[in-house]
């Protein structure tokens, strides 16, 4: 690995990192408030309705109505539209910009033209992607106990969110990995964004589509969503060890043929 | 890099064949380049300058042949190599939100951190405003801003893809200076270029490539003699005494016109020895004969259809 080149990435995307953990951080006390406010009838109420429940069920990877609880309700941050909005939108916007990024901006033939192997490339890049996760998911988990003790809500099992906060850094490691290998891949970054994006976007889609019809089922493992599952966890604290390891397998299986493809391509001029 | 072959040439490349698809970049360059020279890389454009010279980076792999660079080949062993190459891309991109400094730091790092002086030397020889955005530099800045990068180490090799372009005269002759420094320190230097008065003025070698293959690797002074034969054009100027340009007839192999005050610019195609005699008749009190020049030989050579231009790679 080249410090060097880790050294840039963290400084070129530092400050979107920060903006992530900004808004992360404040979107989970922002939930915590607002899930707080709502009278809980009411919230068993919403789950009454059929369409809510399944969409629910498909996020957090469990019936929410089974059991209602502040913890199994808070760890819906962690599944949330916006949590992955902003987690999505943070993991493209490195990945495309430092392999692709670099080809198709034209920086990678001075970036190339150094004593730095492809490999020590990908590694660097690799490295400051999967560790700037840590903090974001940290932050929530943090968000949460900043959240529970302004609300004064003891209720919210913060052992228990550790394990789901664990589960989504892993889910964070094989998204990454993945948008990875599809920016060693491609010829250009936007290209590469929107083929990432395509994919990450099927596998919410059939992961709905897996709560509403029973027959897609049978191919719910294609979805990465599939294997992340923060209500069970949220209800037990009990990490899916299977889950994670087939996430962990699969990232690096992305992470290599990324690798593989990066070292033997050509790097045009842009 | 202490277990190369001093003999070895410093760039060697044989049969370099280079296809995008149905396209052929290269087919079948031969080159080889020795220790301690100034060689010119000359083409017109798409000839397959830049694909030779990437494939020399590592950058691109080669569909067959063969390329070395002391020694070592390219491709499997393009990091050890680049250790002691100093590379400027053709139309060099930076990062437009760092500083000249910040990415000279960076490219320093990369090489161990310890060429902060010849990089300070460098920025005032070449007058950059290192500390400016590089978003904020102009075309010849970037160019400066690249050439700093590629000399800062002192390499043994310095591969650049157009040098001068975008440099005003007065900075081309700084680079032209460091280049002749760094052949005099033993290193060597290829570049590709358009201009052919900085290939003149500045090689020991030049090698021209058109349609993926090498016509020509010669020294400057082999191109000037064979430029001398024939139809070869030098540039002629001469002064008559009481300015009596009115009566004088001019040889039909002299062409040009008066420039006042008996002064007369213009071209003599053909061998001198046919101009020397009828000036001897004028009453001459300057004359000046130039060297022939190697454009028009070089304009044969970028003919598309190349009549008349033997593969001397071939030989």
């Amino acid at each position: 690995m080249s410090p060097a080149i880790m050294r840039k990435t963290l400084t070129d995307y530092g400050l979107i990192w920060l903006g992530a953990l900004v808004l992360l951080t404040g979107f989970v006390v922002l939930f915590i408030f607002a899930t707080h406010s709502v009278p809980i009838e009411h919230g068993k109420e919403w789950l009454e309705l059929p369409w809510v429940r399944a969409f629910l069920k498909a996020m957090v990877g469990a019936d929410m109505a089974d059991g209602f609880s502040p913890t199994g309700m808070t760890s819906f941050a962690f599944s949330h539209p916006f949590t992955w909005v902003v987690l999505v939108a943070f993991m493209l916007t490195l990945t495309s910009g430092v392999l692709v990024g670099e080809i198709d901006r034209g920086t990678m033939d001075i970036l190339a033209g150094l004593p730095v192997s492809r490999t020590s490339i990908y590694t660097s890049v690799s490295t400051v992607i999967l560790l700037l996760g840590l903090p974001l998911v940290w932050a929530m988990w943090s968000g949460v106990a900043f959240g529970r003790r302004m609300v004064g809500d003891d209720e919210i099992a913060m052992d228990r969110m550790r394990a789901v906060a664990w589960h989504l850094y892993v889910t964070y490691v094989y998204v990454a990995c993945f948008a990875m290998a599809v920016s060693a891949v491609s010829k250009r970054r936007g290209n590469a964004i929107a083929f990432a994006f395509a994919a990450i976007f099927s596998s919410f889609v059939l992961n709905f589509l897996c709560a509403l019809w029973p027959a897609a089922r049978k191919v719910e493992w294609l979805s990465f969503l599939h294997f992340y599952t923060p209500l069970p966890i949220a209800r037990t604290g009990l990490i899916k060890h299977d889950h994670m390891l087939t996430l962990l397998v699969g990232a690096a299986a992305w992470w290599l043929i990324g690798l593989v493809v990066f070292r033997r391509r050509d790097i045009h001029a842009s | 890099m202490s277990n190369h072959n001093p003999n070895a040439a410093c760039i060697d490349i044989r049969g370099l064949y280079k296809t995008y698809g149905p396209v052929h970049a290269l087919e079948g360059v031969d080159l080889a380049i020795a220790p301690g020279q100034i060689h010119g890389f000359l083409g017109p454009n798409g000839a397959g300058k830049t694909t030779t010279l990437r494939i020399l980076m590592g950058l691109m792999r080669a569909t067959a042949g063969h390329a070395s660079i002391f020694g070592l080949d390219v491709w499997f062993n393009s990091t050890r190599i680049r250790r002691d190459v100093g590379y400027l891309p053709g139309d060099a991109r930076f990062y437009g939100w760092m500083r000249g400094t910040a990415f000279l730091a960076f490219c320093d790092r990369t090489r161990g951190g310890t060429h902060g002086q010849e990089i300070a030397r460098l920025i005032e020889c070449f007058g950059l405003d290192a500390r400016r955005r590089i978003r904020d530099y102009s075309a010849g800045m970037k160019q400066k801003l690249g050439l700093i990068q590629a000399l800062m180490h002192r390499p043994r090799l310095l591969i650049l893809d157009e040098p001068t372009t975008a440099l005003d005269p007065l900075v081309q002759e700084t680079l032209y200076d460091e280049l002749r420094n760094a052949v005099g320190r033993g290193q060597t230097v290829l570049f590709s270029s358009h201009m052919l008065s900085e290939v003149e003025r500045l090689c020991d070698r030049v090698a021209i490539i058109r349609k993926g293959r090498i016509i020509e690797d010669s020294t400057v002074g082999d191109l000037r003699t064979r430029a001398a034969q024939g139809d070869a054009v030098r540039k002629v100027e001469f002064t008559l005494r009481n300015g009596a340009l009115a009566h004088v007839q001019p040889p039909p192999a002299l062409t040009g016109a008066a420039a006042g005050e008996g002064r007369w610019i213009g071209q003599w195609c053909g061998p001198v020895d046919g101009l020397l005699p009828w000036l001897a008749r004028m009453d001459v009190t300057d004359v000046m004969i130039g060297a022939p020049s190697l454009e028009d030989l070089f304009r044969e050579y970028y003919k598309d259809d190349g009549a008349g231009v033997t593969d001397r790679s071939a030989t």
